[in-house]
């Protein structure tokens, strides 16, 4: 009762203040508009000069139309209850409105179960669920597809350009061929039953007694209290005991009830369905490429209740979807995630994947492609609800531009496709609450590529983002790019193209509730356009700090293709202090289509 | 014997073939320096027929990367290309079918003119605005029709378009054309309008004063890039009298619009008109157009020198 009373308030609560906030923000971006001789319509001219989209995902191709519908689509996000898989939750949003697919109806996700007295009762209803799935999964398996699909994912990803390059002309055939949606709609049922299910095993005091110390089958193996196991023609079932278990291998179902466990996992086949469930404990898991919580033309689902755990693997895992389904969803405790590319809430190929972890400070490492990232169409989700977080992306793989000084990260709300023919995907990276820091070098923190949107929604605390370059709400390339951060005392730190940013027809935008803010970037940031592209940088309360600023940038469009690129700076409020271009109370014009507005009273523009 | 023949003509259409897929991949090398790419591209030029043929397989069949080089090549080969080009355009879609397009319009044919009309009305807006480009570069009167009839597309991009060629073809319908654009709802066709209009200064000089007065904000926003590319002096008066306009927009603009001219007679009236003025924005254009004929008149510089 308390928590739907809270969850009331906090939607009510928020919607009220977003709704003043929204049409403070709305009159700045007219007056914005009309110092540079533009209304809102102007705006919504053609940014696909290529045709790519027709493969675009919708919420995508809604924001490249209408870049100020922007507001619309951080509030929803924002303010969604965080249970993922609820009537209304952050996955349904996701697989509904940004991918534009069905997902399970009410009815279906919500019907009763009747409480058994004992773990192994629940066995076939959650067997049950899952053959179910299984055969929506074995019949669009993926066949020749998956194959190339894998192989496509190890090249494009991390490959060498001359391999790509063929490997792209071929995606995006394969692209228009794949339909993930009956994948996703039987996934989507599967984690819901499973979510009902759970409270009910926790609340199970006793447990059934241990019958073997070892159990192995083909491709698998257990150790410790293993209370049942058994094998099937879709994978083992497997029930732990209560105490410290080691589990290697590939699992069609495993309950572990408690106990400080060790998880080895191997690579998924394509087109299987795994269903892994941890209760207590503090565990370790560990897997090799395509394997922890990773659905591969298939579903993979990993719910960890409690403990503080560690979550350790190589590329394509912890909650990825490649052409599938995966679901990482902890549920408490510090945990400590470290993935290598696509990882920890990533989607590849019209797949879908998410990391939730409900509670505690973690930390988030990934090398490349993760925490909340999206490639060729696909969707990936990192939803962090409280702690002090600490995100690291990057470290790995160098970029070549400034003498491979940096590396890439492409992490942390990141949406990206590869050119030139396979559109992008959807990458959120959604913060509620903490006092987080975010690090990357190249494209990280809500930064959209190639067709691709990419959002870094961080609700409260005081925050630190640190990158480099196409960063904190940058879109390049027909693309698009949010950073929102509701309050807090924040300090953002990057070189160039950032902080609100669009290059090449795509649009960057970074929102700031409140709190007393630093900023700190040397060329195209805070409200920036380049080649066509649409910079937004809304600053709405707080004193606030302005650093560096050395060219095009706190509003500056510059010309290109015979019409101007638009960059938009609007602070609200606050004693602020800039270094280089703009003041307090005031307006200036820069490059043609660039302005920046400083608004103390809003009479100062009647 | 007639097998041997055919044999011959095989193996010669054969290694002909393998010849020129040399050559293109070396025309298409990004490795290779500008110099040795263009001499590849010269090459295959020389062929002539044979080779458009192959260039058209290519632009048909290619991979993305080998597509627009194919249509460049293509182009530079003038009417050799037009024949297997128009051919297959049927065919095409997409970036293949825009590619060709551009071709011909680079082809300097004024024979296809009928062929690209048709496409100036295709489902696909990048297929029109490239009818139109390529119409545009072949020029002549006959198809000012179609291209007036583009300024009403839907899309900004192909009406644009329209707005160049109007610019590089001035007629009366032209004007007409670009004075209904300056209420475009886009800015990209708007303010390229309004340049444009520059090139019809002698009727619309005498009629700046009915212009300003029968439009909008927007549109008079817009003209404010007509002002700027009249001659020094003939639209003070108008300036002047936009100074005074219900739009906080339109004053500031004015004002800055004003100071370009560079005239010492125009300080009185700004330093006037930033003590009346209670907008922000307009009373800091009015700041900066002061600061800007201050600056000139100590330097002495007429508009338009450093």
């Amino acid at each position: 009762m308390i928590v739907l009373l809270s969850m009331c308030f906090h939607q009510r609560f928020y919607a009220d203040i977003s709704k003043e906030g929204t049409d403070r923000e709305a009159w700045g971006l007219e007056v914005a508009l009309r110092g540079i001789r533009m209304t809102p319509v102007d705006l919504s001219f053609p940014k696909d000069h290529l045709g790519l989209e027709a493969g675009t995902l919708p919420l995508l191709s809604g924001l490249l139309r209408s870049p100020l519908s922007y507001r619309e689509c951080v509030d929803d996000f924002m303010a969604l209850p965080v249970h993922p898989c609820g009537p209304t939750g952050l996955l349904e949003k996701m697989i509904k409105t940004g991918m534009g697919l069905a997902y399970p109806e009410p009815g279906e996700r919500e019907a009763s179960h009747s409480p058994r007295v004992d773990l192994l009762g629940y066995l076939p209803e959650l067997e049950g669920a899952l053959s179910a799935a299984c055969d929506v999964c074995s019949e669009s398996g993926g066949g020749k597809d998956a194959w190339f699909v894998q192989r496509a994912c190890a090249e494009i990803l991390t490959g060498t350009e001359g391999v790509r390059s063929r490997l792209l002309e071929n995606s995006a055939a394969v692209l228009e061929r794949i339909s993930t949606q009956p994948i996703l709609l039987a996934g989507c049922r599967l984690y819901a039953t499973v979510d009902r299910i759970v409270p009910s095993l926790q609340s199970i005091t006793a447990f059934p007694p241990a019958i073997c110390s070892e159990a192995t089958g083909e491709g698998w193996s257990a150790s410790g209290n293993i209370s049942y196991y058994r094998d099937t023609d879709l994978g083992p079932v497997v029930i732990g005991g209560p105490g410290e278990n080691r589990y290697e291998g590939r699992f069609y179902l495993l309950v572990d009830p408690g106990g400080n466990d060790r998880y080895l996992f191997q690579g998924v086949a394509p087109g299987t369905v795994s269903v892994i469930i941890d209760l207590e404990g503090i565990d370790t898991y560990e897997g090799e490429d395509f394997s922890l919580a990773t659905g591969f033309f298939g579903i993979g689902l990993l719910i960890d209740c409690s403990g503080d755990d560690t979550y350790r693997a190589g590329d394509f895992t912890c909650g990825c979807g490649i052409a599938g389904l995966g679901i990482l969803d902890d549920r408490s405790g510090k945990d400590v995630f470290e993935g290598g590319c696509t990882s920890q809430g990533a989607g590849v190929f019209r797949g879908a994947g998410m990391l939730c972890d409900r509670e505690g400070d973690d930390m988030y490492r990934v090398d490349l492609y993760g925490q909340g990232f999206g490639a060729a169409a696909g969707a990936g989700l990192l939803l962090d609800e409280r702690g002090r977080d600490d995100y690291f992306a990057g470290g790995k793989y160098r970029d070549y531009r400034e003498g491979r000084k940096y590396y890439r990260s492409l992490s942390q709300g990141c949406g990206m496709g590869f050119r030139p023919t396979v559109p992008g995907g959807i990458g959120i990276l959604c913060d509620r609450e903490g006092d987080d820091r975010y690090e990357g070098d190249y494209f990280v923190q809500g930064t959209g590529s190639w067709y691709g949107l990419g959002m870094l929604l961080d609700h409260a605390g005081n925050d630190v983002y640190q990158a480099r370059r196409y960063s904190q709400g940058a879109g390049v390339h027909a693309a698009v790019g949010i950073l929102a951060d509701d309050t807090g005392d924040d300090r953002f730190q990057s070189w160039g193209v950032s902080q609100g940013t669009g290059h090449d027809l795509a649009i960057g935008i970074l929102l700031e509730g409140g709190g007393h803010d630093r900023y700190l970037a040397s060329w195209l940031c805070r409200g920036a356009g380049a080649s066509n592209g649409i910079g937004l940088f809304l600053e709405m309360a707080g004193d606030d700090t302005y650093g560096g600023g050395e060219r095009e940038c706190e509003g500056s469009g510059r010309r290109n293709r015979s019409f101007g690129s638009v960059g938009l700076f609007i602070d609200y409020e606050g004693n602020d202090t800039y270094d280089r271009t703009g003041h307090n109370r005031g307006s200036w014009l820069q490059s043609e289509y660039g302005i920046g507005i400083d608004v103390e009273k809003t009479e100062d523009f009647h | 014997m007639v097998v041997c023949l055919l044999l011959c003509g095989g193996c010669s259409w054969y290694f002909q073939r393998m010849l020129m897929e040399k050559i293109f991949t070396r025309a298409t090398d990004p490795s290779l320096d500008p110099a040795g790419r263009a001499q590849a591209e010269k090459e295959l030029v020389d062929l002539g027929k044979p080779a458009a043929g192959f260039l058209v397989f290519k632009l048909v069949t290619g991979s993305v990367s080998e597509t627009v080089p194919a249509a460049e090549i293509l182009a530079k080969m003038g009417r050799e290309a037009v024949d297997p080009l128009c051919g297959v355009l049927p065919a095409l879609k997409g970036r293949r079918l825009i590619a060709a397009l551009e071709a011909l319009g680079n082809t300097g044919d004024r024979g296809i003119v009928m062929t690209l009309t048709h496409y100036t009305s295709h489902e696909n807006w990048r297929v029109r605005r490239s009818a139109l480009k390529s119409l545009n570069r072949l020029g002549g009167q006959k198809e000012t029709d179609f291209i007036l009839k583009a300024a009403a597309d839907p899309c900004p991009f192909v009406r644009l378009e329209s707005v160049r060629f109007v610019q590089e073809h001035p007629s009366m319908e032209g004007e007409a054309v670009l004075l209904s654009c300056l209420n475009d709802d886009s800015y990209v066709v708007r303010f390229n309008a309004a340049s444009a209009l520059s090139a019809y200064a002698d009727s619309i000089i005498p009629r700046l004063q009915d212009i300003l007065q029968s439009v909008s904000s927007r549109e008079k926003l817009a003209f404010m890039e007509t002002l700027k590319l009249l001659p020094p002096g003939v639209s003070d008066e108008s300036l002047t009298a936009l100074l005074a306009d219900p739009d906080w927009s339109v004053r500031g603009y004015a004002a800055l619009a004003l100071a370009q001219s560079g005239r010492k007679a125009r300080i009185p009236l700004l330093e006037e008109r930033l003590e009346e003025e209670n907008n922000l924005f307009a009373r800091e254009r009015i700041v900066e157009a002061l600061a800007i004929c201050r600056k000139r008149t100590e330097s002495g510089q007429p508009r338009g020198k450093k």
